[in-house]
């Protein structure tokens, strides 16, 4: 699967989530979305599940996630 | 994590805290009302009634409200994990802890045994229920540690600090549920004041700057060992006061420095009011340590003021009062903005009715809270000097807090009218 980056650990709340759901909103079938963050953006999970997304995190490093985000059915 | 279909990462709904936090600005107009009536005689000592009803209008009906408030935010969003059956224990809760303190405060003024009863009643329930349902989700293990720890420590003694509540307002009513002993109300006042509100807020502050004002994590070695110092020192208290006294300051002093020193560092060299509260309350911090280890000898010749009092009055309203405020700031644009961008994930068109952060929160709004409450806190010092001050003190306290509530009504309606407007478009698609 082809994902595109987006780096969002440099940006104060709400910018991160405004990021991540311009980048949802415009993300081609069959493609995924993977955010550099500095925190596991947790209040997300759930709303990500009910609304046909997908997700894994992984931690790299002290403050430092990898987010990838996925349509459910890909 | 889910538990029989239930979720408890999701933010409960913004109603909850929105509740906590306009009453908590009610009791603080509650409390301006108060020093405006009860005139010269609330400033003599802090034992006198009508000042211990003025610090329980502080601690438990604006400190604890709010902070009780955010926590049902504050944890899905650290943690990952919020309370069971948010709606019900939250809304009891408020209930309750607003009666209990209405209760203990007139209960104070008037000396009447049926309002001690029910604060006994209802601060106990209130407080109880938000104990247990939080004590419920912190006995879990959770990541992101350090917080956490703080979290669990800073409940552990609030639950301290209302039993022992509960059983000196007991004493009162001729249930000697403890001996008399004035070293107990030394406990209770301490331990709410340092170990509740603040090791709660130092818990938050490690997370919350990092991450709202993109500055780099507190220390290690802060983070992992200051709250427990804080707490053992506490303990320490119980029986040897005037060896523990000396090291807390010295932890706080300590903590201020840091605080300095993160804040320092952060990213967004956007004038920012919270970061302006921030380096206020670190400041106060680093004078009220500082100013405890001047010999009262030396006090008494050349500073004309109370030093219990003025520690005091540094560390409630410069240092914790300040946090709290600067933290409003944030947390209210935010959480307004995060309910309505997660709805965005439905229907990403709903995104366009979102209005820009700063009309949630009007950034020259917040500048003018920081001033009144710059002048408010300046007008506490000159009642301190001078009780006949005490007019302009309590005048001032009313014009901060109706501003507060004017700014929070604010964000509330602009929130419930931008959600209105979501839920009639996906109506209608």
């Amino acid at each position: 699967m082809k994902f595109i980056e987006i780096d969002v650990r440099e940006l104060a709340p709400p910018e991160p989530m405004t990021a991540i759901l311009l980048a949802l909103s415009t993300l081609p079938q069959g493609e995924g979305l993977l955010v550099h963050h500095s925190r596991q953006p947790f209040p997300l999970y759930d709303q990500l599940k009910t609304t046909g997304w997908a997700y894994r995190c992984e931690q790299k490093a002290e403050g430092y996630f990898l987010l990838s985000i996925f349509r459910q059915q890909d | 994590m889910k538990i029989a279909g239930l979720s408890f990462s999701a933010l409960p709904p913004i109603d909850l805290p929105f509740r906590f936090f306009i009453t908590a600005a009610i009791f603080m107009l509650a409390s301006a009302c108060l020093v405006l009536w009860a005139g010269e005689d609330l400033w003599l000592s802090r034992w006198h009634p009508f000042m211990l009803a003025l610090t329980h209008g502080f601690t438990l009906g604006f400190l604890t409200m709010v902070m009780l408030g955010a926590l049902l935010q504050l944890m899905p969003v650290i943690a990952g994990i919020g309370i069971p059956y948010p709606r019900l224990i939250a809304s009891l809760s408020h209930l309750f802890l607003t009666i209990g303190t209405v209760s203990i405060m007139l209960g104070f003024i008037f000396g009447d045994d049926w309002l001690r009863y029910s604060a006994i009643i209802f601060l106990g329930l209130g407080l109880g229920l938000y104990l247990i349902a939080l004590a419920w989700v912190l006995i879990k293990k959770i990541s992101q540690g350090d917080s956490i720890t703080g979290f669990r420590l800073a409940i552990a003694a609030l639950l301290a600090v209302l039993l022992l509540g509960l059983a000196l307002l007991a004493r009162n009513l001729g249930l000697d549920w403890l001996p008399a002993n004035k070293q107990l109300t030394n406990i209770h006042a301490l331990w709410g004041l340092v170990g509740w509100a603040d090791l709660l807020i130092i818990a938050v502050s490690f997370q919350v700057i990092p991450m709202f004002h993109v500055a780099p994590a507190f220390p290690k070695a802060i983070t992992r060992y200051l709250p427990a110092c804080i707490f053992i020192l506490l303990l320490v208290f119980i029986l040897y006061p005037t060896l523990a006294l000396p090291a807390l300051s010295l932890c706080h002093g300590l903590f201020a420095l840091t605080l300095f020193s993160v804040i320092r560092k952060h990213k967004r060299k956007v004038p920012d009011t919270s970061i302006r509260y921030w380096q206020l309350a670190a400041l106060a911090l680093l004078l009220a340590s500082t100013l405890y280890f001047i010999p009262n000898t030396l006090w008494d010749i050349y500073l004309p003021l109370n030093k219990e009092l003025l520690i005091a009055a540094l560390f409630i309203y410069f240092y914790l009062m300040s946090v709290i405020q600067g933290m409003l700031l944030k947390i209210l644009p935010f959480l307004s903005y995060t309910h309505l961008q997660q709805r965005c994930l439905v229907d990403f068109s709903a995104m366009q009715f979102i209005p820009h952060m700063h009309e949630f929160l009007n950034k020259k709004h917040g500048e003018w809270l920081f001033r009144l409450h710059l002048l408010t806190a300046l007008c506490l010092i000159s009642v301190l000097l001078q009780p006949a001050a005490y007019f302009v003190f309590g005048l001032s306290l009313m014009f901060e807090f109706i501003w507060l509530l004017f700014i929070m009504s604010k964000t509330m309606r602009l929130y419930f009218s931008v959600s209105r407007k979501i839920s009639l478009s996906s109506v209608k698609s």
